[in-house]
């Protein structure tokens, strides 16, 4: 019988010899025995994609790519199950929050423009006429809805962005065009909802010189798919990345603390920022200890683009805390709100044990260590 | 042609249904602009009720439920209540117009409140105009 389903592979993919590595490796695998990565790209090999489609274990997978950092044939698993999701049923999977974040189809109209101004804190300056534009992403409605019951910074990350640009002497622009990046629904294979607003959001941002983001799904969505996908040119740059150029602006007050640093995986493993993020914060006067699993090897929060908040996935959860905990370090910074919010989460659950560890925002541990 | 806009209510079954009722067989004038859907309690009501008809292209959406305290099932109307104002915060944040979205409370005998209410409502909207989602 000839299979109707096909997903659009990766150029590596025949390159696979099955030796397992991203079984192995896989954190969901250890937490969900049934799921094997290597079992997807075998289908997918000898023809029969429909069973990984069909099967739901695309959904299964947190995309965080450890599994393609340690493939020695660079097999694009990650990509496979990208294309997997937009082949198979239309958005179909387990969000979290799913009635709640309905609200993203809204913005889908061009007829309606978000207000992304009203929401900044009043001390903080934006110019209109500047070639930087810092691309907010969802921390505004992240704010209305996870603020008071997970304690979430909030908005207090896009202030905190911006104070560390006018810190370096820069005064970005904020658009009041600005829609959702549309990474989720990518991820999810919801392509409509992404194209409808990546073009809308293009229209614009081609206009800057330079786009600063906050979110490093933001960062990946703009800097990646969007270049591929519409062959923008647009230069995109995380705030570290654009910070460790002004790092002599940036005036320490002295501050010390121990702390860790997550690498969360769309701007560690998939963007191969590293470095940046460390070199601010030692050079703000904070003592960096690592996790045992850091950097290419960092554990995924657990829950991206929203799918799969489950009890296998808080084991995942769990274990990142642990990882956090066993450093000795006071504060856990993270550079992605979400990561943030998923941990905060798990830390205010009151069937868990104490982790006793504060979780900050990359920007807000920054500002607190700057002198003004 | 005059623009009549469309609003969908979604009434709790034990106080704002009955209280529509009441409108009806007492034989209050209001005018047609509402479609109600009845809710065994406003605690029922979800964000993505909203969200859908606003995607979709209704006018206004109200959220009618008992006066606090007098709730069916003790505390549903207050959990409404902070879910409403949640609703509220992100349809602005999204650009839809938060006057489109009330929460009203309507006890079982207040039929005139219940008209009088749709009626305001339906002027609201008049002067708002057609919602810009809509295609």
């Amino acid at each position: 019988m000839e299979s109707k389903a096909s997903i659009l592979v990766g150029e590596y993919i025949s390159r696979c010899y099955q030796c397992a590595i991203c079984s192995g490796i896989c954190p969901k695998a250890r937490v969900k025995p049934g799921f094997l990565p290597r079992r997807m790209v075998f289908n997918t090999l000898i023809g029969h994609p429909e069973r990984v489609i069909n099967s739901g274990s695309s959904w299964d997978c947190l995309t965080c790519g450890l599994c393609e950092e340690k493939c020695p044939m660079n097999v694009g698993i990650v990509e496979l199950v990208k294309s997997a999701r937009q082949t198979g049923l239309d958005g179909f999977c387990n969000v979290a929050h799913s009635n709640t974040f309905a609200f993203y189809n809204i913005m889908a109209s061009d007829k309606v423009n978000p207000k992304r101004k009203k929401f900044l804190a009043k001390d903080v300056e934006i110019d209109d006429n500047s070639d930087v534009l810092y691309f907010m992403g969802c921390i505004p409605y992240f704010d209305i809805i996870f603020k008071e019951d997970v304690n979430f910074e909030g908005m207090g990350i896009a202030d905190n962005t911006i104070r560390l640009l006018n810190a370096a002497g820069i005064r970005p622009a904020v658009s009041e065009k600005e829609k959702c990046c549309g990474h989720d629904q990518l991820w999810r294979g919801q392509l409509n909802f992404f194209n409808k607003v990546a073009e809308q959001n293009l229209e614009y941002l081609q206009n800057y010189k330079t786009i600063v983001t906050s979110c490093p799904e933001c960062y990946r969505t703009l800097a990646v798919d969007y270049n591929e996908k519409f062959g923008a040119e647009l230069n995109v740059k995380h705030i570290s990345e654009y910070l460790v150029e002004y790092v002599d602006k940036l005036k320490p007050n002295g501050k010390k603390a121990k702390v860790t640093f997550h690498d969360s995986c769309r701007l560690g493993r998939f963007m191969e920022v590293y470095d940046q993020p460390r070199e601010l914060l030692s050079k703000m006067g904070y003592e960096i200890v690592e996790m045992q699993n850091n950097r290419e090897n960092a554990l995924c929060c657990g829950v991206p683009q929203w799918v799969n908040c489950d009890d296998e996935n808080k084991e995942i959860r769990r274990k990142k805390m642990k990882d956090a905990l066993e450093t000795g370090a006071e504060i856990m910074i993270t550079p992605c709100a979400k990561c943030q919010i998923h941990l905060k989460c798990l830390q205010r659950d009151k069937s868990e044990p104490d982790y006793n560890i504060e979780i900050m925002d990359f920007t807000t541990a920054l500002v607190k260590a700057l002198s003004r | 042609m005059t623009f009549e806009p469309k609003a969908v209510v979604f009434a709790c079954n034990w106080c704002s249904y009955a209280g529509a009722d009441l409108a009806g067989v007492s034989r209050m004038q209001y005018p047609p602009t509402v479609r109600i859907v009845r809710t065994m309690c406003s605690g029922r009501f979800d964000p993505e009720f909203a969200f859908r008809a606003f995607e979709k292209g209704i006018d206004g959406v109200l959220v009618l439920g008992c006066h606090p305290g007098d709730c069916h099932y003790r505390e549903g109307n207050l959990k409404t209540e902070k879910k409403v104002e949640m609703t509220r915060k992100l349809l602005e944040a999204v650009g839809v117009d938060p006057r489109r979205f009330r929460l009203e409370w309507v006890s079982a005998s207040e039929g005139g409140r219940f008209a009088k209410l749709v009626e305001e409502f339906t002027n609201t909207l008049k002067e708002l105009g057609p919602n810009p989602v809509r295609r």
